[in-house]
This record gives C-alpha cells, sequence and structure tokens, in this order.
C-alpha cells in the first residue's frame, strides 16, 4: 500500500462484502503509512527532514491570504465552489502525487484569473504554507517545483481536522437499522405511469417533467401552506443538490457525504440509513433511483450501488471509474430503464487512458451489461473530430446529470459536457468537433448503441456545455426532446430522429452570431474561436451558465415550460496547458459580471410556450435561484434560492403568490408527493452550490451571509 | 436629485422636437474574480440622452478602493465584450464623484449605440483596466 491518504480507497475497493460494518479509514493508519513512506523518502532524496524552510511558509502564509483565501478560505477548508486545501479531502486527492507536481499544478491554474502570475518564489512559498497547514514540518532544505518529494510522506491529517475526523469514524453501511414496513416493490409499469401521489424518480418521470399532478397545495389556498416537518441532513461534508423520491409514503433522501436515507413521508421519522462512503466528497451527490424491491444511488467516488429499498442493506456494488488517481466521479444518479440501471461519469477532465461513459448495469445482480464512452477515440465513429490528438489527450465529455427514457422507442437520452480543457487552444483541438461533447445522445437502452445524436456546439470552447436536463413531450402528433443548456438556448428536437426542430434564445447572448433555422447550427463570434492562449475572452451568458442543473419544470396542462436562469457574463483566459499524462485541468482563469441589461438581477424564473418558445412571463431578483423549478396541477411553481428563500408562483402569470425562508440555501429538486389524500412539498436546503454559482459570486457587492450549516429537507402541507 | 431634474428639464426643452433617446445605465464593477473584490469594487450610475446626434453624459460613482484616473466611453465590437476607448469624459479623481460630457456622434457610431456597442468605463488607480463599465442599452424594445 503505497500513498497513505489513498489508504482508505484501496480498502474500500477491495472489500467485497454488503458494506455492513465497513469503517472508514483511520487516522492513526494514515499517520503509520506516512511514517514508512517518510522513511522511503527520505532514503529516496536524501533530503534533511522537512521539505520547505520555516520562512518559505512564513512567505506563504501571506501570499496565501493575499491570492488564494479568497476562494480557498482562510482555514483552508474552502469556499463558494473552491476546494479544501487541507484535511482528509485534499491529502486523498494530492497524498500519492509529489511536491513539484502541486507547486507545477497551482503555477499552471492558480489562481484562476491570474494563473501563472505569481513568481517561481511565491508559488513554492504557497505551498510551502500548504504543506505546513497539512502538518507537515519545516526543516532545512527549500521547497521547489523540482521536488519529488511524495506529499503523504509529510503531511497529515492536521491535528483539528484529525480529532474531528476520529469523531467522525462512524461505520459505513447500515447506520440506522429499520425496515419500510409492506414494502411494495416498484414495477415498470409504475416508473412508466407514476401514481400521482408518488415522485419516484429523480424529476418525478421518465420525461423529466418535473410535474406533480396532485391538486390540493393550489393557487386559492397555498396561504394556507405551513410546516409540516422538518429533518437535518449530514452537514458540510460535501455540496448539497439532493434530488428526494418518494414512494407509497416513503420519502428517499440523500445527504452529502453519500448518505442515504428513508423517512416517514408523513411525520418525518427516520426510517433506515446507509453511510455509503467517508466525506472524500467535494463533488455533489444529485440523485437516486428506485426500482422493484431495490434503490440505486451513485457515490461521488463512481461507485454505483443496489439497496435494498425497505431496510437500506447494500445488496451490490459496481465500480465505474477507479478514483485512485484523482480521478471520476458520478454526481448525476442513476435512472432505471429496462431493467437496467443507466449511469454517466462525472469529473472527466484528467488525462488518462479511460475515458467517461454512459453505462448499463443489471438491476437485479450489478452487471455491466455494456458501456458507452462519451468521447470519440481515434479509429472509431466520430474519432476524427479531435484534431488527431493522441487518444489519452482527448478529455472530457462528462455525463454528470440523468437522462431520461422513452420506453416505447426504448432510448435514453443524455447531455454530455463540454471537451476538456475548455477552449481550444488550451485543448489543442483545432477547429475539430470534439464528438460527443455538447451533445444530446440517443442511446438503445438494448444494446448501448448509439441511435443518433445532435451536438449543439461543435467544438464547443467556452465552457458552455449542454449537458443538462432532456425533457420529452409528445405535442401534436411529434415527439420531442427539449433541453437548454448553459448558453440559454432552448433546443426542440425530434427524439426519433434526432432532427432540429426549432431553438429560441431566453435571454442575451453574445456566443453565437448566428444559428442556422434550417440545422441548428450555431456559428461563434469570430474572436471566440479565433481566441488564443494568454488572451481574454468575453462571454455572456458565462461560465454558470444561462442554464445550469436547477432543472425545468414542464407544466403539462398550459404546455410552458418554466426554467430557472442565470444571468451572469464571464472573461476567459486559456491557458497553455501541456500534453502531459495524468494533469487535471480546465485550463482556463475566469473573471465575472453583469449581463448587461440585466440590471444586476443574476436570478430568473421564465415561463416559455411549449408551442411557440416565446416567453410568457419572467421574474428576476438579484439573488442566483438554486432549485428546480416544481410545476404543480394546482397552476404553482416551487423553486429556492441562495439568500433561503422559498416562493410559490402562479404558473399562469408569473406572480409570487407565498414565500418563506428557510435555514440557509435552498438548493436541489423540490418535489410533491401524497400520503392518504393529503399533498406534501419537501424542499432541500443545503450548503455548496456549486460551480454555478462559484463562476458568479465575485458579481456580488458582498458575499451573501448563506449559513454553512442547516442541510434539511423541508416539508410544506395545507394545515388541517 | 437637482441636477437630474435641470438635466431632464434642459433635454425636454431643448431637444423635444429632435428624435430624443434616453439611456439609464447602470454603473457596475467589471469584470472581477473573488480576490479582486478588494480593489475592483464601487457603484453608480448614468443617464444618457441622444438629442439628434448629440450625446451627453451625466453620471455619479462611489465607493471605489481608489482614485479614478480616468473614464471614457468605448466602442465594443458587440455588447458584453471590451473594446477601446473612444470618447473621453470628464471625471472626478476620487473613489466618488461624478462624469459628464457631451459629445457629437457619427451617422456610424450612432448606429453602433442603437446596436448597443457602447458603454462606459471608470478606471481607478487599482483598477486600471476597468474598474466601473455599464452598457447603454435601449429599453424601448
Ligand atoms: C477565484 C477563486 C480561486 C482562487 C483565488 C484560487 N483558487 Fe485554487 N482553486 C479554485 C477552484 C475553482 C479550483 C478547482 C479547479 C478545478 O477543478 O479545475 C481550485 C483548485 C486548486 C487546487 C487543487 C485542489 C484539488 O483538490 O485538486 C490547488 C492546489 C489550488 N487551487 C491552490 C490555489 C492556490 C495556492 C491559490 C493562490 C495562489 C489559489 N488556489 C487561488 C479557485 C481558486
Amino acid at each position: 500500500m503505497t500513498g497513505g491518504a489513498d489508504g482508505n480507497r484501496t480498502s474500500h475497493a477491495a472489500s467485497s462484502d454488503t458494506g455492513i460494518g465497513r469503517t472508514k479509514r483511520t487516522v492513526s493508519a494514515l499517520l503509520v503509512v506516512s511514517c514508512i513512506s517518510t522513511a522511503a523518502a527520505l532514503a529516496q532524496d536524501e533530503a534533511a527532514p522537512g521539505a520547505f524552510t520555516e520562512a518559505q511558509a512564513a512567505a506563504g502564509r501571506a501570499d496565501y491570504a493575499t491570492y488564494c483565501a479568497a476562494c480557498h478560505a482562510a482555514d483552508l477548508m474552502g469556499v463558494a465552489g473552491a476546494p479544501p486545501l487541507a484535511g482528509e479531502a485534499f491529502l486523498a486527492r494530492w497524498g500519492a502525487r509529489t511536491i513539484g507536481e502541486l507547486v507545477t499544478y497551482t503555477g499552471l491554474t492558480m489562481p484562476p484569473a491570474d494563473a501563472g502570475g505569481l513568481s517561481d518564489d511565491e508559488y513554492a512559498a504557497v505551498t510551502a504554507y500548504t504543506l505546513q497547514r497539512n502538518a507537515a514540518q519545516p526543516g532545512g532544505t527549500p521547497l521547489t517545483a523540482a521536488s519529488s518529494i511524495e506529499i503523504a510522506s509529510v503531511a497529515a491529517v492536521p491535528p483539528a481536522d484529525a480529532a474531528a475526523a476520529a469523531d467522525a469514524d462512524i461505520p459505513l453501511g447500515v447506520t440506522v437499522a429499520g425496515r419500510v414496513e409492506n414494502y411494495e416493490p416498484i414495477t415498470a409499469a409504475e416508473l412508466r405511469n407514476p401514481d400521482p401521489a408518488d415522485w419516484p424518480m429523480i424529476r418525478r418521470d421518465y420525461g423529466a417533467s418535473n410535474y406533480s399532478p396532485l391538486d390540493q397545495i393550489n393557487r386559492a389556498n397555498i396561504d394556507r401552506l405551513e410546516l409540516a416537518w422538518v429533518y437535518s441532513m449530514t452537514d458540510r461534508d460535501g455540496r448539497d443538490q439532493p434530488a428526494p423520491m418518494a414512494y407509497n409514503g416513503v420519502v428517499f433522501v440523500n445527504n452529502p457525504p453519500n448518505v442515504m436515507q428513508a423517512l416517514d413521508g408523513r411525520t418525518g421519522e427516520l426510517i433506515w440509513e446507509t453511510r455509503i462512503s467517508g466525506p472524500l466528497n467535494y463533488h455533489p451527490m444529485r440523485g437516486s433511483a428506485l426500482y422493484d424491491d431495490k434503490l440505486y444511488v451513485a457515490t461521488t467516488e463512481a461507485h454505483l450501488l443496489a439497496l435494498d429499498a425497505a431496510t437500506g442493506e447494500i445488496v451490490w456494488e459496481a465500480v465505474l471509474g477507479d478514483r485512485e488517481d484523482g480521478g471520476f466521479t458520478a454526481s448525476s444518479g442513476p435512472i432505471v430503464a429496462d431493467g437496467k440501471v443507466l449511469q454517466g461519469m462525472g469529473t472527466c477532465q484528467q488525462y488518462r487512458e479511460e475515458k467517461c461513459f454512459i453505462g448499463a448495469f443489471d438491476a437485479a445482480t450489478g452487471e455491466e451489461l455494456w458501456r458507452f464512452e462519451t468521447v470519440a477515440r481515434d479509429g472509431l465513429p466520430g474519432g476524427d473530430t479531435w484534431n488527431g490528438l493522441p487518444d489519452i489527450f482527448r478529455a472530457g465529455g462528462d455525463v454528470w446529470i440523468t437522462g431520461s427514457y422513452d420506453p416505447e422507442l426504448n432510448l435514453a437520452f443524455f447531455g454530455v459536457a463540454q471537451a476538456k480543457p475548455w477552449m481550444r487552444a488550451s485543448r489543442q483541438t483545432g477547429d475539430g468537433d470534439a464528438l460527443y461533447t455538447t451533445s444530446t445522445l440517443a442511446i438503445d437502452v438494448a444494446t448501448g448503441e448509439l441511435a443518433w445524436y445532435f451536438q449543439h456546439a461543435p467544438g464547443e470552447t467556452v465552457d458552455l456545455d449542454e449537458v443538462f436536463e432532456r425533457v420529452l413531450i409528445d405535442d401534436a402528433g411529434q415527439k420531442f426532446v427539449v433541453t437548454i443548456g448553459k448558453p440559454g438556448i432552448i433546443w426542440k428536437l425530434d427524439r426519433e430522429t434526432g432532427q432540429y426542430v426549432d431553438h429560441a434564445e431566453t435571454m442575451f447572448q453574445n456566443v453565437f452570431t448566428s444559428i442556422d433555422p434550417e440545422t441548428g447550427q450555431p456559428e461563434y463570434r469570430e474572436d471566440i474561436v479565433g481566441h488564443r492562449v494568454g488572451n481574454w475572452v468575453q462571454i455572456c451568458p458565462g461560465l454558470s451558465g444561462g442554464h445550469n442543473w436547477p432543472a425545468m419544470g414542464f407544466h403539462k396542462p398550459m404546455r410552458r415550460l418554466v426554467i430557472p436562469l442565470m444571468q451572469a457574463c464571464n472573461e476567459l483566459l486559456p491557458l497553455d496547458v501541456p500534453l502531459e499524462p495524468g494533469l487535471t485541468t480546465v485550463g482556463a482563469g475566469w473573471r465575472a459580471y453583469e449581463l448587461p441589461g440585466s440590471n444586476g438581477n443574476l436570478g430568473r424564473l421564465a415561463a416559455f410556450d411549449l408551442g411557440s418558445l416565446e416567453e410568457v412571463w419572467s421574474y428576476e431578483q438579484r439573488v442566483p435561484f438554486m432549485s428546480s423549478a416544481l410545476t404543480t396541477a394546482g397552476g404553482l411553481v416551487f423553486i429556492g434560492d441562495l439568500d433561503r428563500s422559498l416562493k410559490a408562483f402562479d404558473v399562469e402569470t408569473g406572480d409570487v403568490l407565498w414565500r418563506t425562508r428557510l435555514g440557509t440555501a435552498v438548493q436541489g429538486f423540490p418535489i410533491s408527493y401524497a400520503i392518504d389524500g393529503r399533498q406534501y412539498v419537501a424542499v432541500p436546503t443545503g450548503w455548496g452550490a456549486g460551480a454555478q454559482l462559484f463562476y458568479v459570486s465575485a458579481i456580488l457587492e458582498e458575499p451573501l451571509r448563506v449559513p454553512e450549516a442547516g442541510s434539511a429537507l423541508y416539508v410544506f402541507a395545507l394545515e388541517e | 436629485m437637482a441636477p437630474v431634474a435641470l438635466f431632464l428639464a434642459a433635454a425636454f426643452f431643448g431637444a423635444a422636437a429632435q428624435d430624443t433617446q434616453t439611456y439609464e445605465v447602470r454603473l457596475a464593477a467589471a469584470p472581477r474574480d473573488s480576490a479582486m473584490r478588494e480593489f475592483v469594487a464601487g457603484s453608480g450610475s448614468a443617464e444618457v440622452t441622444l438629442a439628434g446626434t448629440e450625446l451627453t453624459v451625466t453620471g455619479r460613482f462611489e465607493g471605489l478602493k481608489s482614485a479614478a484616473t480616468q473614464a471614457n466611453i468605448h466602442l465594443a465590437p458587440v455588447t458584453g465584450v471590451r473594446g477601446p476607448a473612444v470618447y473621453e469624459l470628464e471625471v472626478s479623481t476620487a473613489s466618488a464623484g461624478t462624469i459628464s460630457g457631451v459629445f457629437e456622434l457619427s451617422d456610424e457610431t450612432l448606429a453602433r449605440l442603437d446596436a448597443g456597442h457602447l458603454y462606459i468605463q471608470i478606471d481607478s488607480d487599482s483598477a486600471p483596466e476597468g474598474n466601473l463599465w455599464g452598457w447603454l442599452l435601449r429599453t424601448d424594445r
């Protein structure tokens, strides 16, 4: 076993049991490993004790405060989406790498808006300070970018963190035992046509409508809505964007870090809890899925698990991607189609041989049935669209949003994110399309074969990907798939053929100069495709996207798409990224500014007519919306924001009919369900909104006071 | 308040017969990251009136982290993208103050104004590449 901090990943992967009684790596184990490898490193390097000098750490402390603390925080634990630079999670990612690699990475990419802007001495100094904050001791040898000392050999979880980690040394597996009484396995027919009282998957149905047919809570009585119960979730161990489900009166909800809970939907009583893995969880865990007697969940470390839905016991576990090397995640959550669990992968920016894929796993056994790689390799269809880059340097194509499913066509629809690094100049793909990035994929669920693809922006080059929800709508005798991505453009495609049907811009954009009305192919602004390393490029909307993971709701009776939008721009700085296997970077720096004409309103919720795609109403506010838009047959739209407000809008007029304020940011996927004729609305709150906020937070004059504690599920109903 | 009222009155009487366009410009932070909040900060507003071919700018700003050094109207290739300075405004060289200027626009610049390609930018000691900026956009369409 090498690389102390990765020790628990090894033991985790090696454990083939049901997960019950597994424990997280203990701190003492880490320290033991550290000591051993320290000796090894010393022998190799013949370095004096200490990988940096006291003077370097002191200088680094000041540099850190000036250049890094705004994002990574004074305590190095990260704010607003920047990852922690100390503690367990940091060491898990960096422990097995060398100090030299850390200096080089930081010098290449940090601070994002001025990458490479510090002197070599300053980069060495901030790295020294980072190591010191990870319990490394100074010595007589100055730290340089040439250092081949393994980080885990000198660093460890700092004492305060170690204490917390020891406290949290909770066994994995079922942590609260219980049983859902008379659990009725959910059938394929029920998934196709959910009971109005249920919300059995992310966005409720295979078409991703985010629409509940319940109407007990409606426009006439919304003022009588009150809190039925609230349940606190695990706090601050990862970004929180949960998509709860409700089935037969039970609410299933995922908490960071990789914890599933079953709650009594009427009382909020905890029925069971299963802790799937430890806190290596800077990434969110968005959705989960139900089928038959099981609950499926993908973890932030790219494992896929089946739990017994009645008891939370782990039935099987499949490994999607190797996390040993700081790679892959799976934040999207699965969808079950035709007896198969379909799951996509995230964090695909590393230069490595393995590519991200969408996989199908046997729902009963976890056996892998097929996989479709989202990046086309040389020699395969689409493989000639990467400017001849060797396969190892074809990165990106993340699938970090759950797909949708058409049972009649037996096709699954997934969005694929952009190529990495973000910008053509950095990633060296020339004017190649870089298939299948920034595309809608229709995949035959029986075989895993590609039925068709539609690439929304060939050779995408400014991180404006199109990975988000695919909403399946039948209208006027045609089967559509509707989506909207970061450029804020609604796309309507024929989902049988992938033919372009229509599009509409929902907000000001300056990225495309035209979109062909026949084919839907966009033309980039000239200076965007002509960008050069080291020159800033301005784009509206920006990296946060006009639209991001907070999914739209499709109000079926009124044929309205109700879409959460974000109004912000970025300027981007393409970096020179060396083609080095193992390197992980998006390869760009960025700054943020208000979208012209938005009057400083970052948040917007707007409704569009399905037929004409014309805007019907629009509501703007300074604070970004951070949840999906839940629409209901009661004529309502529920949505929450960063500033803790939960609002209910009239879907017809856009008027705010009801509002309340919760414990922290309202984020994730609100749902509605009913038990014994009483309708409930369940709304998650949580921490660490994620990248889309991170990219725009600099716009706000003062960072908002968003409490870091307060992850919870709030459940509302009409007063009885 | 008084200067604004006066200004509006002047605009009304002076140019009522001509084609008059008014732009309310919000001046907000130029592109920055979180760390740059320390030196790229502040807010402001400007009223811009086009009477015939004459463009009149009056505005105010506050909250800069250092003294303003210059203010200009810039001509962008497209809305939201940086472009070169084309008209120099009067500006208080302080962290708060006013901007003003009157310019005769060519037909070409008039068309660019109409297309939303003009913006106001105030630079400061600590933010020489732009401290506050704001776009001249028609709100009537
Ligand atoms: C504007 C915000 C911002 C600033 C300022 C900033 N960072 Fe970062 N940093 C980030 C983000 C966001 C990431 C994640 C990047 C990614 O995933 O590509 C990151 C990643 C890192 C990582 C990799 C962490 C990991 O877990 O892999 C290191 C190391 C790092 N930053 C160091 C620094 C240092 C040192 C400075 C100061 C010189 C700095 N950063 C300044 C936002 C920032």
